[in-house]
């Protein structure tokens, strides 16, 4: 086994684990699961805000529930296994799309855009924080 | 049309239209490493830069040209070597997952790798891997570190009122 191979195996078994506790754990139930520290510190959502709800949601079967907790994760997951197929694909030599450039190209912008406009007080970017 | 100077080793080798560029860098009488500049740059730059910018690279060692900018233009695998990691994904999964900023300097360092490599500054895509690791990290270790204390105090806690302490 290479020492890639143990890497990976390692942030595979972490990320079982780790969705593991958030299915079974509700996270807004419980206390256990700790604040998002932006959020305690600024009364702010960050983009993340409302990730670990969402996924409890999504473990569940309930895609619409878990959307409403962050919306961005309807575009970030998806774009975030394209990536993964191109790494792989490139490793492989595997004709893929240069979807990395592509998204190079505008991501900052975009989170930034949504750090703000989840955070304006009135509709419709009220649907943008958690809800 | 813009006419690009293309320069190789300090010695001007011609003036090319843009519109020729890439078709010149097929034929291999201009290659993606020379240098060229145009009026209203600042600077030369990598030939295999302006393409991807411009749009309409054609893949190295021949194949069919296309017309599409967004998906045209190889990465790797040739002559200059495999390109650095950009580390994208963990950027992205950084700053989505850890709130603090220091996932979004990860992530526009990961973003220079490619037009880097490309653009034949294989040093400086290096040096662009290198640090959207380490801000990844800083990123990851910022939030995991305080998550992972308060979580053993946590269990540590329902442990304590299991045991009825």
């Amino acid at each position: 086994m290479s020492r890639a191979h143990l890497q990976w195996g390692l942030v595979g078994l972490l990320g079982l684990v780790g969705l593991f506790l958030v299915y079974s754990i509700n996270p807004t139930e419980s206390q256990r699961f700790p604040k998002c520290p932006f959020y305690r510190f600024t009364d702010l959502h960050c983009p993340g805000c409302g990730t670990t709800r969402a996924t409890h949601q999504f473990l569940h079967g309930n895609v619409l529930r878990g959307l409403a907790y962050n919306p961005i994760l309807s575009i970030a997951v998806p774009l975030l296994g394209l990536l993964c197929w191109e790494q792989l694909g490139r490793a492989r030599g595997w004709h893929v799309w240069p979807v990395a450039r592509w998204i190079s190209s505008w991501i900052v912008w975009a989170i930034v855009i949504y750090w703000v406009a989840r955070n304006v007080p009135f509709m419709p970017f009220t649907l943008l924080a958690p809800h | 049309m813009a006419s690009y100077h293309v320069a190789r080793d300090g010695q001007e080798i011609g003036i090319f239209e843009q519109d020729v560029l890439s078709s010149k860098v097929a034929d291999g009488t201009v290659r993606v490493t020379d240098l060229c500049w145009t009026a209203g740059m600042d600077k030369w730059v990598g030939v295999g830069q302006v393409l991807s910018t411009v749009g309409g690279a054609t893949p190295l060692g021949g194949g069919p040209a296309t017309q599409d900018p967004v998906w045209s233009a190889p990465t790797g695998g040739d002559a200059r070597g495999q390109m650095p990691p950009n580390h994208l994904v963990w950027s992205i999964l950084t700053t989505l997952l850890c709130c603090l900023p220091f996932g979004i300097v990860a992530i526009v360092y990961s973003s220079k790798v490619e037009p880097r490599f490309l653009g034949g500054d294989i040093a400086g895509a290096q040096q662009a891997s290198a640090k959207a690791k380490l801000w990844c990290w800083i990123s990851f270790g910022s939030v995991l570190i305080p998550v992972a204390i308060f979580f053993a105090i946590g269990l540590l806690g329902a442990g304590a009122e299991a045991v009825d302490f």
